[in-house]
């Protein structure tokens, strides 16, 4: 079976190189987007099992990448994770709505993310 | 008046469990931190009497990531500081003229200060460490 894509969108240099670091060394295959745009761009081109996205990021927001995913038929099987600096309740009450699977406030671990991960994509992780 | 913000004993309060999880991809953290901070400093120079709205959203958006990025790794009192410098750039968005360029700037330093001693005190991972915390190092993909 191939391995699992997983699209990882953050304009934080280093929260984008770690998670794509700990994501491949679990066996996935990482593509990493600096903004939303790019994120918009990558979920088109490489239709990812899982997308990872950050809140606030230049051009396009994590929610409005996520609005786009769940507006389309296409895309719909597509699990998506939202993660926030902000941490507060008002995140997660726009992250779920927007059509989120899951959402990690930061600070978060390396080894939660893995473990979520895999827990969204079911048989289909690496 | 936005306040100013000086190092004291919070501002380097360090999560050391945090610290320990991401210990493998400090060097991951400070390269970010130095490249933004430098980030920082060239905005706060271009940032006149009047507050462009561009400009401060830019200064806004760098600011909350290298928030993330410290409060992630442990560093909570750098997280704090940049948070409430993050605050104040908010304010200014929606009333500008909150806060000059040289408060800014002094701002910035003494975030860059924090990081420097939160830097010392941690030092860059050896890659021995690194390849027994993941298996791999990281510093090689």
């Amino acid at each position: 079976m191939p391995a699992a894509k997983i699209l990882v969108a953050d304009d934080e240099p280093f929260i984008a190189r770690s998670l794509s670091y700990v994501l491949q060394r679990s066996g996935f295959d990482v593509y990493v987007a600096k903004d939303g745009e790019e994120a918009y761009q990558l979920v088109e081109k490489v239709r990812p099992n899982l997308v990872i996205l950050d809140v606030m990021m230049p051009h396009r927001t994590g929610y409005e990448v996520c609005q786009h995913i769940r507006s389309r038929e296409d895309l719909r099987a597509m699990k998506v994770i939202i993660l926030s600096a902000k941490g507060q309740a008002s995140d997660l009450e726009e992250g779920l709505p927007a059509g989120a699977d899951a959402y990690v406030p930061k600070p978060f671990s390396p080894a939660e993310i893995i473990a979520m991960v895999q827990d969204l994509l079911g048989e289909a992780a690496a | 008046m936005a306040q100013t913000l000086t190092p004291s004993g919070s501002a380097h309060y360090i999560d050391r469990r945090a610290v320990e999880r991401w210990h493998p991809f400090l060097h991951l953290y400070f390269e970010s931190m130095e490249a933004g901070i430098a980030e920082l400093r060239s905005l706060a120079q271009q940032f006149g009497e009047t507050s462009k709205p561009e400009l401060l959203r830019m200064l806004h958006l760098r600011c909350h990531g290298l928030k993330g990025a410290s409060e992630t790794v442990g560093f909570k009192g750098l997280a704090s500081l940049l948070r409430r410098l993050e605050r104040q750039l908010e304010k200014d968005l929606v009333v500008p003229g909150r806060i000059s360029a040289g408060e800014l700037i002094k701002q910035i330093e003494t975030i860059a200060s924090v990081y420097r001693a939160s830097r010392e005190m941690f030092g860059k991972p050896s890659a021995e460490e690194e390849t027994n915390a993941s298996g791999q190092d990281p510093r090689s993909r």
